[in-house]
């Protein structure tokens, strides 16, 4: 089943933002990256003929996504990092999204589905890894614990090995703490920001860069942010003294 | 093509040519024949000599020496460039049939003028140096591979899916292939050539040679033996390269790799270990014999995913330092790396293997702490 026209216009629309994105990472950090997971999944959504699945299994042409597969960016922020023996580690992201297009740039949840799955690894005496994701909760599911619909997690064994060595860390569930969503375009700003500050500082340098951010900010982070604004009655934008914004998020450009 | 013939064109002409030739035809993979160049020592004379000869069928390729004014009996006022440069526009005009040419030299010489001279690297199919030893069984099966991928190309247009052997062709980085999905672009029989053996061929990705094919399922081929031939032809087979010259050049479809890695285990090949990949493939092919891969002495991780170009052995990234290329990469291609162990013992150092540039500052601060 071939996807209709407009459809298919409003995905090659998200496929240029993401090609635009590549361009920008191919210029900062030039051969440090490997941009074919973006450019396989930009590919993937200018396929007429491909319509990106659910967990569900359900098939709806007004779906939309993408999946990136093994996106890696350099770890740069090795000062911080315990054991000290790490000198060189790398971040990788695995990220799935799915989305309505009828809710895209409404004041709606952008999403049906994602999962921004984020794996660090290190090289010091051995080899050491860390993870943790952002997901969008199903919340058909029956669950214990009370989930935000978006939230982060921890793993310090992302690789789910049968011999991890724990080490004297105790480890339980992190708490499912709120995070705004994260796509590609925004993911980037967040995981340079956090683990390659100079490149983060050189791409806030990019007209483009910032264009997209805000693009993206407009339509992913201000329905979630006016949505938990709204709790309290009347939203009072005309008294909100708390400056600036920066303070509170950084990458909102 | 039965037995391709060759052309062979050199300023000099004693036993050492002769020895080169016989290398050659004592294999039987191609035939090679002499070409008196002190008959024609014009270059307008050369010229039309090869496109009669070419336009007659006489011969399917070139073995050309690239300094044909050098000290030689037979030297000529030009060199191998200046003669392949005007070949190629002869082709792409379609005045004559495209037809493979290979350049070789002595490896001081290829040093001192081809290196240096990088506009040239794009007109020769291959390159092989006139050592004391030349590897003929492996020079015959790459210009063998070169004369009969030309040849089918000549025989009629063809959907890049049959050239590159490959049907979904769009599941691939669209960069990739995108040069010759141009409408307007013109695109002659020895893009095709250059880009595989070229771009397709040297790099990683999208194809990988079988040491790193190896190297990404976490095996030591040595130890494993007979079961890593049995698993590589068996179990990874839909995923060999099957396109243009994949007699001469064996290779696997990086993403293939992954992909019946997955579907054999359901597991994600590169955030394994070694011994968790082997024990995996061993498990679920019960090919039992399959042995894995352990790192250089001064590397400690285990999830490989390329080699070390100096050693030959399996690498993690991670671990490695990319290595200096004379040309730049295209943005889907991946690095080649030396391991530490090598660049400490300047392994590979006479071929050429040296660690980039940006790499520097980073060895001298491991070598401080190795002090």
């Amino acid at each position: 089943m071939a996807v209709s026209k407009s459809i298919m216009h409003f995905r090659e629309e998200r496929a240029r933002e993401l090609e635009r994105m590549a361009k920008l990472l191919e210029k900062i950090f030039g051969a440090d990256i490997a941009t074919t997971p973006i450019y396989t999944a930009l590919k993937e959504l200018k396929n007429e003929n491909s319509i990106p699945s659910l967990k569900s299994g359900a098939i709806n042409q007004n779906v939309w996504g993408y999946d990136i597969e093994d996106f890696e960016i350099p770890l740069d922020t090795l000062k911080h990092v315990k054991p000290s023996s790490i000198d060189k580690g790398k971040v990788i992201l695995n990220l799935k999204v799915r989305g309505d297009v009828n809710t895209w740039g409404d004041m709606n949840d952008p999403f049906l589905e994602l999962n921004f799955k984020v794996d660090i690894k290190g090289i010091g005496d051995k080899v050491y890894h860390f993870g943790f994701h952002i997901d969008r909760h199903d919340l058909t599911l029956p669950n214990a614990e009370p989930h935000p619909v978006y939230h982060i997690q921890y793993n310090v064994n992302p690789n789910n090995s049968k011999t991890f060595d724990y080490g004297e860390i105790m480890f339980i569930d992190t708490p499912r703490l709120l995070h705004f969503p994260l796509d590609f375009i925004l993911g980037i700003g967040f995981l340079t920001s956090n683990f390659f500050p100079a490149a983060f500082g050189y791409l806030c340098d990019e007209r483009e860069f910032v264009k997209l951010n805000n693009q993206y900010q407009e339509i992913i982070w201000k329905p979630y942010y006016h949505t938990l604004a709204n709790h309290w009655k009347p939203f009072e934008q005309g008294s909100i003294t708390w400056k600036p914004t920066l303070h509170l998020c950084p990458t909102l450009l | 093509m039965n037995k391709p013939k060759y052309l062979y064109i050199d300023d000099e002409n004693d036993s050492s040519i002769t020895s080169i030739i016989n290398g050659f035809n004592d294999l039987g993979i191609i035939e090679v024949e002499h070409f008196p160049l002190s008959v024609f020592q014009e270059f307008g004379k050369l010229k039309n000599e090869l496109i009669q000869r070419r336009k007659n069928n006489a011969f399917d390729g070139l073995i050309i020496d690239l300094r044909l004014d050098g000290d030689g009996p037979d030297r000529v006022d030009f060199n191998a460039t200046s003669i392949t440069q005007e070949l190629r526009s002869l082709t792409a005009r379609g005045d004559i049939n495209a037809f493979p040419i290979i350049l070789c030299s002595t490896e001081p010489k290829i040093r001192e003028t081809y290196d240096a001279d990088k506009s040239s690297h794009d007109l020769f199919d291959y390159k092989f140096e006139k050592s004391i030893e030349p590897n003929f069984p492996k020079f015959s099966q790459k210009v063998f591979s070169l004369a009969n991928g030309y040849h089918w190309l000549n025989s009629g247009k063809r959907p890049l899916s049959e050239i590159f052997g490959r049907d979904d062709l769009n599941s691939i980085d669209p960069r990739i292939l995108e040069r010759f999905l141009e409408a307007e672009s013109k695109v002659v029989i020895y893009d095709f050539a250059h880009f595989a053996v070229k771009n397709l061929f040297h790099n990683p990705n999208p194809l990988i040679k079988e040491k790193i094919v190896a190297a990404r399922l976490g095996i030591d081929i040595e130890a494993s033996g007979e079961y890593w031939s049995t698993l590589i032809s068996d179990v990874f087979n839909s995923v060999k390269y099957k396109g243009l010259f994949s007699e001469g050049w064996s290779r696997w479809w990086a993403d293939g790799i992954i992909s019946v890695f997955k579907s054999l285990t359901d597991k994600k090949l590169s955030f394994l270990t070694a011994e968790e990949r082997v024990a995996l493939l061993n498990e679920k092919t019960n090919i039992k014999g399959l042995v894995a891969a352990k790192p250089l002495p001064l590397s400690k991780s285990t999830e490989f995913w390329a080699i070390c170009e100096g050693y030959k052995k399996p690498l993690d990234p991670l671990e490695g330092f990319r290595i200096y290329s004379s040309y730049e990469l295209k943005p889907w291609q991946e690095s080649k790396y030396l391991s530490l162990d090598a660049v400490l013992e300047r392994v590979g150092i006479e071929k050429g293997l040296r660690p980039h540039q940006s790499e520097l500052k980073r060895i001298e601060t491991i070598k401080q702490s190795l002090a």
